[in-house]
């Protein structure tokens, strides 16, 4: 079965309620009242059963253990016998429950003393802290917005809107493979010796694909030194030619 | 050290006399701090307003009771497994612990030797330096007086 995280309004989970019933009133965890205690504990899951919230297994397993002490607590104790087994067993049936109790209030004090230290630190960030995620917040412009930045922040929501629309991508035919590309230009330098850069994209009919293929090709043969890439001055002319060695193997 | 040519505690007095040099400089924003064993440069508190704004810096607040409490046992409690932590605060801590995680506040340190191998759970360099502490020792000092 699954286990639902069930948050109450109040109490996450019985010892919470439990700790906060026992505070209230002031009782001593070590001593507390356990019929009275008992009695309010089911009273207020009954509330909760009242406003149709659900219940979690906790706190049902919580009023079923709290019955099972109370009615120890009305039993007469048995005869100690003399062997070891009976002192794993507290002679105070309370004291299981107890324990948790305390064990649980001092991590609830430390969880306090964890949320002081960084009250009292302040924000601070230095490396290694998160990353900002993105969340930037709105700051309303300084006096009263116009009818211009009303348009003008409508066509920014709907223009972002239209940046979030995919866009249908279909597979283009294959035109041509970068291996093919990179024969054609090798081809083409044994003629013409030097070709410059942007010559290549000449062409109007070029495709996006068309330009991604050949760029490829070039970047490939300049890895295998069977062309070599020339700029003679920044943002000049690129231009492709053979390697000096001539070898076009 | 070595690039430095100098002995540990020389930088350390080195490093000792930045921080106060960078604290008594009010027009620089940032600080040095030692946490996780080292030293970082960080923004100071007084521009926490604006540092705020820009990052997901965990602030006071900002983490539920339940990943609050969840963080506290891990802390004093490492290496723990989920059922153990559960034990102690008699609830699921599922979402707790993914929140933790998720913010790099804890880690996986491993699995106990124990059925079924559980996952044990640590807190991370991130964790020191979120709360300004250099060690785990300098964690305020566990209430053990049961009352």
């Amino acid at each position: 079965m699954r286990n639902y995280h069930v948050r109450l309004p109040q109490y996450e989970g019985p010892l919470e309620l439990l700790v906060h019933l026992i505070e209230s009133q002031k009782f001593d965890i070590w001593d507390i009242p356990i019929a009275r205690i008992t009695d309010q504990y089911i009273a207020y899951l009954a509330q909760m059963d009242q406003l149709n919230l659900d219940i979690g297994g906790e706190f049902i397993v919580m009023a079923a253990t709290l019955l099972a002490i109370k009615a120890r607590m009305l039993m007469p104790e048995p005869p100690r016998e003399e062997g070891a087994e009976q002192q794993d067993e507290p002679a105070d049936p309370r004291e299981v429950l107890a324990r948790k109790l305390a064990e649980y209030k001092k991590f609830r004090k430390a969880a306090h003393g964890l949320d002081a230290l960084l009250a009292q630190r302040g924000i601070v960030a230095g490396r290694g802290s998160p990353p900002p995620r993105g969340r930037v917040r709105y700051e309303p412009p300084a006096g009263k917005a116009t009818t211009a930045d009303l348009t003008q922040a409508f066509k920014q929501a709907i223009e972002a809107l239209e940046a979030k629309t995919p866009e249908i991508v279909r597979p283009a035919p294959v035109e041509i493979t970068v291996e093919e590309r990179s024969e054609q230009l090798i081809a083409r330098l044994r003629e013409e010796m030097r070709i410059q850069f942007e010559a290549l994209f000449g062409n109007e009919k070029c495709s996006r694909r068309y330009i991604v293929i050949t760029f490829l090709a070039v970047l490939e043969l300049v890895r295998h030194g069977l062309i070599v890439a020339e700029q003679n001055e920044p943002f000049g002319p690129i231009w492709l030619e053979q390697p000096q060695g001539g070898s076009s193997a | 050290m070595e690039l430095l040519k100098a002995a540990p505690d020389e930088v350390e007095t080195w490093l000792v006399e930045l921080q106060e040099a960078l604290l008594e400089n009010n027009d620089c924003g940032l600080l040095l701090e030692h946490v996780a064993g080292g030293y970082r440069l960080a923004t100071k508190p007084e521009l926490g307003d604006y540092v705020e704004n820009v990052t997901s810096v965990v602030k006071p607040g900002t983490l539920s009771p339940a990943a609050l409490e969840t963080l506290a046992i891990i802390a004093y409690k490492q290496p723990i497994t989920r059922a153990e932590i559960e034990a102690i605060r008699g609830v699921r801590v599922e979402s707790a612990l993914t929140s933790l995680l998720d913010r790099d506040l804890i880690t996986e340190m491993g699995r106990k030797d124990a059925p079924g191998r559980p996952v044990l759970f640590g807190t991370t360099d991130t964790f020191l330096a979120h709360f300004g502490l250099s060690t785990l020792k300098d964690l305020p000092p566990l209430d053990e007086n049961h009352s």
